[in-house]
């Protein structure tokens, strides 16, 4: 059994240890069923967010000097409170403290990035100017996730404040589904050029491991020499730029020497930065979805901010710009400046404990409207999304017993109670310590934190005295899509 | 090895080389990185809806209780 390796030196092993290296963790964090296997060790997505959370930690505190129990972790807008739980669990386990453990959404962490930038920035030199309240869309497309927020900003003299609207639902889409796609066309190249159906090759695993592996790793390498040759070439005239590279021992021993444009690889990605087509899936649909759920027409967003890796990408950025007819914000560097958010965030929360002025506020909302699946009826909506965090409500008489020991309820999320896609988040086990009679109701509480998770009460109703233990089942039921 | 015209390929099998279907994307991340045991639960679609929210069955009950 070898070393573990995070970070930069585990990616630069993608080439070498293709099988051994964990992609996307944070894409499955919240689902026990997802289990990697190396050496015959298991690891969970909350084993390896501990890992990532503990080499950061000891990072820090290495530069620093000192020990380090707090942090502000980003997460995803559209995480539900299963996926923050987990991501908590494993900062517990890596050493931070509980209650020095605060979550922010990683929009809302690049937005203060933004607005702290341009506040430094000379007046002259503002380009976009946040003293008047303003509607920003927050597009972050990372590499597993593309995360869409609206939000409300105000600034009133040294005060932030960030008012999350409406988010959309989790995305598994990122540069992770962008380089499959140009994987896919190499494939069909080389099947061509060796009078093969790559489809038909032999099916061992492994071969196909490190093939897409290897492939992979080459459309980011293409994706990254597009980016930095054509920046300034756009339009339908310009000329196009080309990779090319040779793979030694490619498959049954032969190398592939092969090219790719970036107007192919164009083509290749289309799919998903259009709305239709047979994927299913694409960048505009969250976006519209997260419009609607603000009640907003496109033509009400005062700025779109791009964030994440992905949206580097040029063309990523076309499309989003075309969509809303009008400039993006990108200007920022995208893949740092959720962290650097963060960190003013924590910044401003130390200073709003020592003086009153110049501090941030942020109004987290939850993505989606949660619902408890009341048995032979239809599901109750407990939580509306777009309601402000911390939130606290009962619910007298949700629930009748039918079972004189205790009921299993399931927590349901999704768009309405007719949504075709709504996913069961997880089962709740009502556990009653004295027989209650079938047919006495029971009231609910149902609270969500600052950090946006779920905490459930529940007792007789009429009779807050008669508690009901409440524990959520171990067994994860949220699938991870 | 780079005799092929690909631009007139492309051209003439835009839809064997762009169709990418959504089963290739999900199979091909499946084949990135180190082997996963993942467990898909079912959709809760067929589980609710089928069982006693069908379609036709949730409008019946939503227009008793309106």
């Amino acid at each position: 059994m070898g070393h573990e390796f995070i970070g930069q030196l585990a990616k630069n092993m993608k080439n070498v240890e293709y099988d051994r290296v964990i992609y996307n963790s944070k894409n499955y964090i919240g689902n026990r069923n997802h289990v990697w296997q190396i050496d015959n060790k298991k690891y969970t997505p909350e084993d390896v967010a501990e890992k990532i959370l503990s080499v950061a930690k000891a990072n820090v505190e290495r530069f620093y000097g000192e020990r380090v129990d707090g942090a502000v972790i980003t997460v995803p807008a559209s995480f539900n409170h299963d996926q923050i739980e987990s991501t908590k669990n494993a900062a517990k386990s890596a050493g931070f403290l509980e209650d020095r453990l605060i979550f922010i959404s990683e929009p809302t962490a690049a937005l203060l990035d933004l607005i702290y930038e341009e506040k430094l920035s000379d007046k002259r030199n503002t380009i976009h100017d946040f003293s008047k309240p303003k509607k920003v869309l927050v597009f972050d497309l990372g590499g597993g996730t593309c995360d869409v927020s609206i939000m409300n900003v105000e600034i009133n003299g040294d005060d932030y404040k960030v008012e999350e609207l409406a988010i959309s639902p989790h995305t598994q889409l990122g540069g992770v589904d962008f380089d499959i796609c140009g994987v896919l066309y190499l494939l069909h190249k080389y099947s061509i050029l060796n009078d093969i159906d790559h489809k038909r090759m032999p099916h061992h695993v492994d071969v196909k491991r490190y093939i897409f592996s290897v492939l992979s790793l080459e459309i980011e390498k293409a994706r990254i020499m597009f980016s930095s040759l054509s920046s300034g070439l756009t339009g339908e005239g310009y000329g196009d730029v080309v990779y090319r590279n040779s793979l030694e021992n490619f498959y049954t021993g032969q190398s592939f020497e092969f090219e790719i444009s970036k107007k192919e690889y164009d083509e290749c990605i289309k799919p998903l930065l259009t709305k239709g087509g047979n994927l299913g899936f694409n960048i505009i649909d969250p976006i519209i979805d997260t419009l609607n759920k603000a009640n907003l027409g496109k033509e009400d967003i005062d700025e779109v901010f791009l964030v994440g890796g992905m949206t580097a990408y040029s063309t990523v950025r076309e499309a989003i710009e075309n969509f809303f007819g009008k400039k993006t914000i990108s200007y920022l560097d995208p893949m740092y400046s959720v962290a650097k958010g963060a960190a003013l965030y924590n910044y401003y929360n130390e200073n709003k404990k020592k003086i009153e002025k110049g501090k941030i506020i942020i109004y987290p909302v939850v993505a989606e409207n949660i619902y408890l699946d009341v048995k032979n009826n239809l599901p109750v909506l407990l939580v509306s999304q777009g309601t402000k965090a911390p939130y606290e409500k009962v619910h007298e008489g949700i629930v009748k017993v039918d079972n004189a020991t205790g009921i299993k309820l399931d927590i349901l999320s999704g768009k309405s109670i007719y949504d075709p896609k709504m996913k069961r988040l997880k089962s709740v086990q009502l556990t009653f310590t004295d027989i209650i009679k079938p047919g006495t109701p029971i009231s609910i509480k149902v609270t969500f934190d600052k950090n946006r998770i779920l905490h459930l009460e529940a007792w007789v109703t009429g009779n807050f005295k008669q508690r009901i233990d409440v524990t959520f089942d171990k067994e994860v039921l949220y699938d991870g899509c | 090895m780079m005799a092929v015209n690909w631009r007139a390929l492309l051209q003439e099998n835009r839809d064997l080389f762009f169709n990418i279907h959504n089963e290739e994307i999900k199979e091909g991340k499946g084949y990135l990185g180190a082997a996963a045991n993942a467990e898909k639960v079912e959709s809760v679609k067929e589980q609710v809806f089928e069982y006693y929210i069908s379609d036709v069955n949730a409008r019946l009950i939503y227009e008793k209780n309106a």
